[in-house]
């Protein structure tokens, strides 16, 4: 049998989560180098944007530009005739980010602040 | 010095809060938690480690265990607390399920004297039991820990075979300890669980072999890299041995200074603990706390 094919284990753990509508603000120059990056593929793909455990405050920001096959569970936005996916798990944590893009060689690329955080890990990647 | 010892092994029920993990993405998301590095964690392997919030300290202390996809975490912290905190760090993309075992497991540990005799008894050759390794028995998975002067053996069972299982080690040589007598012991040891280092930045209670580094970024990181960077941590988990009991807080010693006492156990009539000092400070011989001779000592790091 094994020992995790026993009886009295529980259903997956729920945390319940706080669904809020979702609103993100990019700068001008964000817009535009997320423009850059969809390379042409802005009816296909999305910008998901994510949280998830981890870095040093707690959760990490992920944003990654996908196929979403499904996109149940997900608030869509238009940001200049680009679609943005969140989670609804995520919506709390990330309803009123400013999404902003510094093209410098160092410390540059997208760059989130993010009001509902206590506080910000130095590289800007996490949040807590 | 193991005079605290019964001449035979003793058993205590844990009451861990039992968790397992499972999805092809286990490893990984569980990774960016802890502040160790299981991203080579292979089937069978015992890994133990910490979580801290992020201003680095600690708020549970686990036993890992791999199992194939799945990976089973034994944890000191109790509630849901840690379970959820998991939970909403799922992202969106990963396979991870989280399953509360609480009811279905349950977690003993046999320390003490004469601990091979209730294992050989009970049908299991102690030398198959490795170094950071869980072995499967039956249905239970059994693991030695070395890193003290006395070994502890955890095991991990279906709860519904700890009265049968529990006679039997019984049977064949050993007896259960209550609460207060596992603390005696333990404190003894010199482990320290999470009743002494919730709150507290690991390296100060012993527990800064269960940080990384190296692994990158994990909740705490920051301030553990910023004190490591300025120097070791300016004070350290010492145990103390008296004939009457010490209040737990803060107290001012001669040759020391302020200590920090954070537990205080007493049992036919000793006394023991755990309490916190300033690092370079010499322990040699007695010292006085609240008009009572004590002998403070170093304890073993895992």
């Amino acid at each position: 049998m094994g020992i995790l094919g026993g009886e009295g284990f529980s259903l997956p753990v729920v945390s319940e989560t706080e669904v809020v509508s979702v609103d993100i603000h990019f700068t001008e120059s964000a817009k535009s180098a997320l423009k850059e990056s969809m390379n042409g593929d802005e009816d296909t793909h999305a910008l998901v944007i994510s949280a998830q455990s981890g870095g040093c405050s707690g959760f990490l920001y992920d944003m990654k530009i996908a196929q979403v096959e499904n996109d149940d569970g997900f608030q869509k936005l238009d940001i200049g005739g680009i679609t943005v996916l969140v989670h609804n798990k995520d919506s709390s944590l990330l309803s009123g980010i400013n999404v902003d893009f510094k093209d410098t060689l160092m410390g540059g690329g997208f760059q989130i602040t993010n009001p509902n955080a206590d506080r910000a890990c130095g590289c800007g990647q996490s949040f807590g | 010095m193991t005079d605290y010892l019964d001449p035979i092994a003793g058993l205590v029920d844990r009451k861990s809060s039992i968790t397992v993990l499972s999805g092809s993405d286990c490893a990984n998301f569980l990774n960016r938690s802890l502040t160790s590095d299981i991203s080579e964690f292979t089937h069978m392997e015992r890994h133990d480690s910490v979580l801290c919030d992020a201003n680095g300290r600690v708020i549970d202390i686990a036993s890992l265990c791999r199992l194939g996809d799945k990976i089973l975490m034994l944890s000191q912290s109790q509630g849901e607390i840690t379970r959820k905190r998991l939970q909403s760090g799922i992202s969106w993309s990963e396979d991870v399920s989280i399953i509360d075992g609480n009811n279905a497991l349950t977690h003993l540990t046999l320390t003490g004297m004469q601990w091979q005799r209730a294992l050989i008894g009970i049908g299991l050759d102690p030398e198959d039991l490795g170094d950071n390794v869980w072995v499967e028995f039956g249905n239970m998975l059994i693991s030695l820990n070395r890193d003290f002067d006395v070994d502890i053996i955890d095991i991990a069972l279906p709860t519904n075979e700890v009265l049968e299982v529990t006679s039997a080690l019984i049977d064949n040589g050993c007896r259960e300890m209550g609460d207060d007598r596992w603390d005696y012991v333990r404190t003894n040891i010199g482990l320290v669980t999470i009743e002494e280092a919730n709150g507290r930045i690991p390296a100060d209670v012993s527990l800064g072999s269960f940080i990384d580094l190296n692994k990158g970024c994990y909740p705490g990181q920051e301030i553990h890299a910023r004190m490591d960077s300025r120097g070791k941590s300016a004070k350290h988990i010492v145990r103390f041995r008296a004939n009457r009991p010490i209040e737990i807080g803060k107290h001012m010693v001669e040759g020391i200074g302020r200590i920090l006492v954070i537990s205080s156990i007493e049992y036919n009539g000793k006394s023991v603990g755990f309490a916190i000092i300033p690092h370079g400070v010499s322990i040699d011989g007695q010292f006085e706390i609240d008009g009572n001779s004590t002998l403070i000592e170093h304890i073993i790091s895992p």
